[in-house]
């Protein structure tokens, strides 16, 4: 080519590679046939991985500018998930267990240490340091058994909240899925501690000298105080199996662990916690508050991933300062600056009108003015920010399987000194999930059951279950179901009343097809439609079978 | 507060549903298990042909491209400083420093640091030696001393002995400091705006006892004594490019003769009342103090005379949040001969604490008097916006005072909230220029005046 055209339409060449122009694709992705994955053995075993620091410093500098930026200009959605099977669900991983549907609401109140009376049944705990990192006061210690944990205190002038909330919302996350250490809350009195001969504390100068009963006392002295008698309030967290290697990253994969080869971001597991992380208010979502765990024998052991601290849930964050804009904004957000600077305080924030919590012993946790489509961490995170449609709706389907037994049984655990404060939170619990499993079913057309199809003489029946109105009838969408082929021609459409979904295509439309999609689209009462669902079927020697479910986003 | 309606049907929805998750697809009988997929071939878990589409394309594509643009800038800028703090805080470099920069002599409690800086404009290699103690072997005395050595026109020396904060403590001060080019602009409202500079040696010595009686209140009664030298800056201005700039000797001889060395010992006793929320801050309360003072002079050339000023502070909430700060300020001196009181001792406006967008000290008389008002409006809870105004006007008596004789300054600031001190970035005009202040500390925090 002549190099001046050359240089003419490499502009023109850019912007259509940009612009991605000649890559959509007319025809449906094709699933195979096949069984769904329900487990993936990412278990192998490993060399021990390098331990990682969490940097705060470089930290917030990449999370609150670079990538803050980079995230928040990129206009492109989220890519499809990876970790997801055939019908859209995450199999059981390391990072993640189905287990919400085989739960009762005793299980959900035992959480992960299930029938483990706990630390208050082993005494005397013998402190073995005092804690080190975070913002708040507490120590490790050994009960009798000789098993560790760390104990943590609620913040100065907030007494209760943050040790509720780190209980409740442990068991919760556990039940919709996540791999959870076992925190509880205890009351003990602090004359039985026992110091043990090695424990050791910092100077301010940072040299190590002997723990003595002085130091435990006076951490203990500025502490704020629920009514028990002599016996402070706090919540233990028992050390989990293996050995610490450091959070997981907000992207990409462990360099030093092969078994780790799907991105963080494309983890649907992990996008979910978008959902769950509004429903409880999970603002403090970054690197330190997640641990990875070498189990196993050196050498030969994998790793295992694990969301920790949870005493910033619920309205715990700051919890003595009731801030009005945790949970939405970032904690700095170059948008609410860019906003609110040349505004000049005109711009009203949504939560300004916010009224103060509802009980002392909760947080600022409530359904007021709660939309689950506004909310924003703390901190900026890749797998969260890149929850689409189709991962908020398996999120919300999940969710929705945790009733209100469940909550308040999580709730129980809170051991609230007053029971009117159990009564707000799993209020304020309940209210949240319902407007939370609205919103992330809503975010595509919520088709389930989609398995459901039928030889009827003439026709081949199709039918499925509106998510929203599976029991109730209640739901207010209507639906329209297209019929495709592989090749992605429409062979049959029908509208539908809302909640019957079923489909009935004539014989002779797909006598020749061994392929089919049926792509099920509601419109809200509104007259919006939402993203479509979408069912793929194979024809087998025994009839139709579902092969793959798709929707919006991927 | 009562569920709704759509609230109760979806909570008879969630408890009655046997689960969404099952719902979609029964459960296999045996779990389907597959090894870990390998890098870049994850899609297959989907049971898909071949991967999904996942590159924005059309409109959002090229959305994406662009915002590239100011995404890239933002990595250019925000990269290089990522990957020093980075590698300070995995190779704790600035610990290896600090550790060859600061001793701790543990015997007398003390810890002594050295100092370096680098001041832009003049382009100073500040070297320091800082010697501090909080609670000084158990005595309950707070202990800083500071020795800087600037270049051979600005050096401070300082020892600061301070009491721990309670109903009552004494702080002594000693302080010298010798800074070159301050400005010179004369006398009265209508100085000439052509600057002058001298040379400013100054030595103060100062003990004073603090008494906190209630909640809020403070009471300092202070006895000081404060040596200024001023010296004519014949030399050097060559150096600073600023060659046209004219001597003081030569643009306010008068002046300059009675301020060149001047000598005074002094009484000042202070009184305030502070009841704002939130200290700079702050959207209510408010905070007021009064000051009085006699001052001896020590040589013959120079009168005694007395000084005082009141101040007032209220911030008030318009609207959650949005407050207004409104700040008087008044100082004079009872001495009514220009001739017989140096220029150095009298009352100044100007700089980042009262006139803003003038030049430090840029107006000088027996009399000042200034108003500010500020709307601040929260922009979050760690950054203020700010609109403010300064009116200001200095006099040689308060009858001299007139409404049209205001010097007028206007500005916008941001107020980021800080551990310690506000960390404020204010810009303000007047008709002399535009100012640009970024430093930490209140915006109406200057400086006792016997320690200016």
């Amino acid at each position: 080519m002549n190099p001046r055209r050359f240089r003419l339409a490499l502009p023109v060449l850019c912007l259509l590679i940009a612009t991605g122009c000649g890559s959509r694709r007319a025809a449906p992705p094709i699933f195979t046939d096949g069984t769904a994955v329900t487990v993936v053995d990412d278990t192998a075993g490993i060399p021990r991985p390098e331990e990682q620091d969490f940097l705060r410093l470089s930290h917030h500098v990449d999370n609150f500018l670079l990538r803050q930026a980079r995230l928040g200009l990129d206009p492109a959605p989220a890519p499809p998930a990876l970790d997801v099977n055939r019908f859209g669900r995450v199999p059981d991983s390391s990072w993640y267990a189905n287990r919400t549907a085989a739960l009762d609401a005793g299980q959900v109140g035992q959480g992960p240490g299930g029938d483990d009376p706990g630390p208050e049944a082993f005494r005397p705990w013998e402190v073995t340091g005092l804690k080190v990192g975070g913002r708040n006061p507490g120590f490790n210690f050994r009960d009798s058994r000789g098993v560790g944990y760390i104990c943590k205190f609620d913040k100065a002038g907030a007494p209760v909240i943050a040790t509720a909330a780190g209980a409740v919302a442990c068991r919760l996350l556990w039940a919709a899925g996540y791999h959870v250490p076992d925190d509880r809350v205890v009351h003990f009195d602090p004359s039985e501690l026992l110091i043990a001969e090695d424990a050791k504390v910092k100077n301010e100068l940072g040299h190590k000298r002997p723990l003595t009963r002085d130091d435990i006392e006076e951490m203990l002295a500025v502490l704020p105080q629920a009514s028990h008698g002599d016996s402070v309030r706090a919540l233990v967290s028992r050390f989990l199996d293996g050995r610490p290697i450091g959070g997981f990253a907000y992207d990409g994969t462990r360099a030093d662990d092969p078994n780790d080869t799907i991105p963080h971001e494309r983890r649907r597991s992990l996008r979910g916690l978008r959902v769950f992380g509004a429903w409880l208010q999970h603002v403090d979502q970054k690197i330190d508050n997640t641990l990875d765990l070498y189990v196993g024998e050196s050498g030969a052991g994998h790793v295992r991933h694990y969301l920790v601290d949870f005493d910033g849930c619920l309205g715990g964050y700051w919890a003595a300062r009731h801030e009005k804009r945790i949970g939405y904004v970032h904690d700095i957000d170059l948008g609410e600056v860019f906003s609110g600077v040349p505004t000049l305080g005109l711009l009203k924030r949504p939560y300004e009108d916010l009224g103060a919590p509802d009980h002392p012993h909760v947080g600022l946790f409530t359904a007021d003015r709660y939309d689950p489509a506004d909310w924003a961490p703390n901190y900026v995170n890749d797998y969260l920010h890149a929850c689409n449609p189709a991962d908020a709706f398996w999120a919300g389907t999940v969710l929705a399987c945790i009733d209100d037994d469940m909550i308040d049984a999580a709730v129980d655990a809170a051991r609230f000194p007053d029971p009117a404060a159990a009564e707000v939170l799993a209020r304020a619990l309940r209210e949240r999930r319902d407007l939370t499993v609205d919103w992330a079913l809503r975010r595509v057309s919520p088709v389930v059951a989609l398995d459901d199809i039928h030889d009827h003489g003439t026709v081949i029946q199709i039918s499925a279950h509106d998510a929203l109105g599976l029991q109730d009838r209640t739901s207010d969408l209507s639906w329209r179901a297209d019929v495709l082929d592989v090749e992605g021609e429409m062979l049959h459409t029908l509208r539908m009343l809302p909640l019957d979904l079923i489909t009935q295509v004539p014989k002779p439309a797909v006598a020749d097809r061994d392929y089919l999609v049926v792509r099920w689209t509601a419109t809200d009462k509104d007259g919006r439609d939402l993203p479509p669902s979408e069912g793929h079927y194979r024809r087998g020697e025994d009839g139709w079978r579902l092969v793959g479910v798709l929707r919006d986003g991927e | 507060m009562r569920p709704s309606a759509p609230a109760i049907v979806l909570i008879a929805l969630a408890s009655l549903w046997p689960c969404a998750a099952d719902a979609t697809v029964p459960a296999p009988a045996a779990p389907d298990t597959v090894a870990v997929p390998a890098p870049g071939e994850a899609w297959r878990l989907r049971g898909v042909a071949e991967p999904l589409r996942e590159h924005a394309s059309g409109g959002q594509g090229l959305l994406r491209t662009l915002g590239y643009i100011p995404y890239g800038l933002t990595e250019l800028v925000g990269r290089p400083v990522y990957w020093l703090l980075k590698l300070d805080e995995t190779h704790h470099v600035m610990r290896q420093v600090s550790r060859l920069l600061v001793w701790n002599i543990e015997p007398v409690d003390t810890r002594l640091s050295a100092r370096f800086g680098y001041e832009s404009g003049l382009g100073l290699t500040i070297i320091g030696l800082h010697a501090e103690s909080s609670d000084w072997l158990g005595t309950g005395v707070d202990y800083g001393l500071t020795a800087g050595y600037l270049n051979t026109r600005n050096n401070l020396f300082s020892l600061h002995l301070h009491g721990r904060e309670d109903d009552a403590w004494l702080s002594l001060l000693t302080r010298f400091e010798r800074k070159d080019n301050r400005p010179f602009y004369g006398l009265g409202p209508d100085s000439p705006d052509d600057r002058a500079d001298a040379h400013r040696q100054f030595v103060l010595n100062e003990i004073s006892l603090n008494l906190r009686p209630a909640d809020g209140w403070l009471a300092t009664a202070s006895i000081y004594q404060r040596h200024t030298d001023l010296d004519d800056p014949e030399r050097g201005l060559e150096d600073l490019g600023d060659d046209d700039r004219p001597t003081v000797s030569a643009a306010f001889p008068g002046l300059y003769n009675t301020a060149r060395i001047s000598r005074y010992e002094g009484l000042e006793l202070a009184l305030s009342r502070d009841t704002r929320n939130d200290g700079d801050f702050s959207t209510a309360g408010a905070y007021v103090q009064v000051v009085g003072g006699v001052n001896l002079a020590a040589s013959a050339d120079d009168d005694d005379y007395r000084h005082y000023s009141a101040e007032v502070q209220v911030y008030r909430n318009i609207w959650r949040g949005r407050a207004l700060a409104l700040r008087l300020y008044a100082e004079g001196l009872d001495n009514r001969r220009h001739d017989r009181i140096p220029y150095t001792e009298m009352a100044s406006l100007g700089g980042r604490y009262t006139l803003r967008g003038f030049d430090s000290e840029r107006f000088r008389d027996l009399h000042a008097g200034l108003a500010t008002v500020e709307y601040r409006y929260p922009v979050s809870t760690w950054l203020q916006g700010r609109i403010f105004g300064d009116w200001g006007m200095v006099a040689p008596s308060w009858r001299d005072v007139k409404t049209d004789g205001f010097d007028v300054s206007v500005g916008l600031a941001l107020a980021v909230r800080c551990e310690g001190a506000p960390l404020t970035i204010q810009y303000a005009r007047s008709e002399e220029g535009g100012h640009l202040y970024i430093g930490t500390g209140s915006v109406f925090g200057q400086k006792p005046r016997r320690q200016r």
